[in-house]
């Protein structure tokens, strides 16, 4: 499988074929999804209705640090390994990370203004996942901003680096600090504190997003590619 | 270490007789926390906001002179120089700040007499505010001094290097400027202070070695 | 052997620039890089003085690699880059006392003010260079020639923006060198003729190279 993708022009064949596969699941575990979360998951017997919320919050929110993490191994990978996919992967998970972090963050404060009646507050876990929302700007404009791209990638790679540090403060910022947002109900998979009813179409949204944000990466990549095939024929050209 | 001070000497030497350095850096420091002064509206009760108005102007004139800082020894070929005369990148980072901090956030520190004419400060206040400012300014220099390296090739650089700084400054300033009030006086300021110290040797290792990096790919 | 580039492969931007290069420098020899403006003269002077590392092969400066140098590499030459490295609010006699600490070099005074009288910077040694010309910035780094007493010397471009009895001056002052058994790489954009020296064309890789690259069989070459 590796020794496959080893090469730029097979890597964008692969791309190409799997794509369609990931799009379409995404899509279909959607639909179920959104199905199972309106119409046949019950209502939470404090927050009523709100609480269907969930089902697009909780996802995005995962999805906003995994995205971080998958950046921060690329970019220790590509600070140490020199590979260029390293760094094809993590310029191109920047803006989607940052999308899935804004989600939560808008799903969050339209969930907190009828549970908490208030739109935002400054508690430890809202504004650490604010700050990563900056983190990845930070990542995004640097990214834009250098001609030579392969520097772009190093800066890029250290600034993620750096900013990995939040990502436990993020994580723990629940237990550690008292704050009003809820702390983790399904950290322990064996007894999750939360009903099976309302688990089944949380776990068949993550993964609907899981192949969206896989399908919406390996597009950013393929585009990357030839965009870098451009870059070096561009440069390289012979004058006559 | 002979290196090191030679290096800090060399810096100092240049500081000093550019002076314009500071003085910009003290009047943007004033004029600003002046103009924060005009705006309030509520004059009678000016002493609660003395904590966000001298972070925030610190913050920003840390974050001009740090540019400035380094920009010119980038733009002039020094920091080459220094590169290919062997010394080491983690050295140069660590004098650069050093030398920044003597020369430029030590004086700053006899700055704050005129806040405390500006804000009704008592010296108990004042104080304190001497002391956090004597604690952080180290880990808001060395970070200041990388988002710096970050953008010191390109054009629009102060807007990239406001985003890359932000997220860094947030805990500092959160714990520089929390309450003391809080419960017990005395012990929670304590421990306020420890939080700062215990954060700057996270910064310091984290920022030589980002730095290091950095430097190696700026002539590229 | 002074310096030897040893199958040197460098790429910046993306852009192939030395592929298998090699160099070999003797004593009391000097080597022109002759070459249009981005082909990578000031490169290589940048890769001799371990600011930029290629891809693959090896630079060694008297039969040791340059990574191994660390801090000895100010004994081993100097090198004067396109950019000089002057601060402006400083003055000529201060930028080059700051250069020479640095240096841990220990010239007297005497030997010192002798130096600034070969470019006639006596009378403006107390000037702030941000007040000198270009011409003069130029003769301020190439003193450093003069204080330092390294072998081999990297020059880029050192006749730039000189003055013809100027540049006089330093062609004199390369030749004595070389009679002291000491090397020098220069480089130029222009051809013309110094004694005892051997020139390199240097010339932008030929197509049938640059064809290899564009079949982007590996994650390197993208």
């Amino acid at each position: 499988m590796i020794f496959k993708l080893a090469n730029p022009l097979k890597f964008q064949k692969f791309t190409e074929k799997f794509q369609p596969v990931t799009i379409h699941l995404a899509l279909f575990l959607l639909v179920i999804g959104l199905f199972f979360s309106f119409f046949n998951s019950p209502p939470d017997y404090l927050q009523g209705e709100t609480v269907r919320i969930m089902y697009i919050h909780v996802p995005c929110a995962w999805f906003s640090l995994m995205i971080y993490s998958i950046i921060v191994i690329c970019s220790i990978s590509s600070l140490v390994l020199r590979h260029t996919l390293a760094d094809l992967i993590s310029r191109s998970c920047a803006p989607i990370g940052a999308c899935f972090t804004i989600a939560t963050l808008v799903t969050g404060s339209i969930w907190g203004k009828p549970t908490w009646g208030t739109w935002w507050v400054w508690d430890a876990r809202l504004t650490s996942v604010l700050i990563l929302f900056i983190i990845y700007l930070g990542l995004i404009i640097i990214n834009n901003s250098y001609d030579d791209k392969s520097k772009a990638d190093k800066y890029a790679s250290i600034l993620a680096v750096v900013g990995a540090v939040n990502l436990p403060i993020i994580k723990w910022s629940v237990n550690w600090w008292s704050t009003l947002h809820q702390p983790a109900s399904i950290s322990k998979l064996s007894s999750p504190s939360i009903d099976p009813s309302m688990l089944v179409p949380l776990f068949i949204m993550t993964f609907s997003f899981f192949f969206f944000f896989i399908s919406i990466l390996l597009i950013r990549l393929k585009g990357e590619i030839i965009q870098r095939k451009i870059d070096v024929i561009k440069y390289n050209r012979v004058e006559k | 270490m002979k290196d090191f001070f030679k290096l800090l000497k060399r810096e100092i030497r240049i500081c000093m007789n550019n002076s314009s350095i500071f003085f910009s850096f003290s009047t943007f420091f004033i004029t600003s926390s002046l103009i924060f002064v005009f705006a309030l509206d509520d004059l009678t009760n000016i002493i609660v906001f003395y904590k966000p108005v001298v972070w925030v102007v610190l913050i920003f004139s840390i974050m001009l002179v740090s540019e400035n800082f380094l920009h010119e020894d980038y733009s002039d070929g020094s920091l080459k120089e220094l590169q290919f005369l062997g010394f080491s990148e983690e050295t140069i980072f660590l004098c650069k700040s050093l030398a920044m901090w003597l020369i430029i956030l030590i004086p700053a520190v006899f700055l704050m007499p005129i806040i405390l004419i500006f804000f009704k400060l008592s010296y108990n206040d004042v104080l304190k505010l001497f002391l956090n400012i004597f604690i952080s300014t180290p880990s808001l220099t060395l970070i200041s001094l990388l988002s710096a390296l970050f953008s010191i090739q390109l054009k629009r650089n102060k807007i990239v290097q406001f985003v890359i700084i932000l997220p860094f400054f947030i805990p500092i300033v959160i714990f520089t400027t929390t309450s003391e009030n809080f419960a017990e006086p005395s012990k929670y300021f304590g421990d306020q202070l420890l939080i700062l110290i215990g954060i700057f040797f996270i910064t310091l290792p984290v920022c030589l070695y980002a730095g290091k990096l950095i430097m190696r790919e700026i002539n590229k | 052997m002074v310096l030897e580039f040893i199958s040197v492969y460098f790429r910046r931007n993306k852009r192939l620039i030395f592929d298998n290069f090699n160099l070999k420098l003797r004593k009391s020899q000097i080597i022109i890089l002759i070459g249009d403006n981005g082909v990578g003269k000031s490169s290589l002077l940048d890769i001799a003085a371990g600011i930029l590392k290629p891809e693959k092969g090896t630079i060694k400066i008297n039969k040791t690699p340059l990574e191994e140098l660390g801090s000895h590499k100010k004994e081993k030459f100097t090198y004067i880059p396109h950019k000089d490295s002057l601060k402006d609010y400083l003055t000529v006699e201060e930028n080059l006392t700051n250069w020479l600490s640095l240096l841990e070099s220990d010239i007297s005074k005497n030997e010192f003010y002798e130096s600034l009288k070969f470019f006639n910077l006596h009378k403006i040694s107390q000037n702030q260079v941000i007040n000198l010309s270009h011409g003069q910035r130029k003769k301020v780094s190439l003193t450093k020639l003069l204080l330092s007493k390294t072998k081999l010397w990297l020059l880029d471009e050192p006749f730039n923006g000189l003055d013809s009895s100027s540049a006089n001056k330093c062609k004199a002052l390369i030749h004595n060198h070389i009679k002291n058994n000491g090397s020098i790489i220069l480089s130029s954009h222009i051809n013309f003729e110094l004694k005892a020296s051997k020139k390199i064309f240097i010339k932008k890789p030929k197509k049938n190279d640059k064809q290899k690259s564009f079949k982007f069989n590996s994650w390197d070459d993208i």
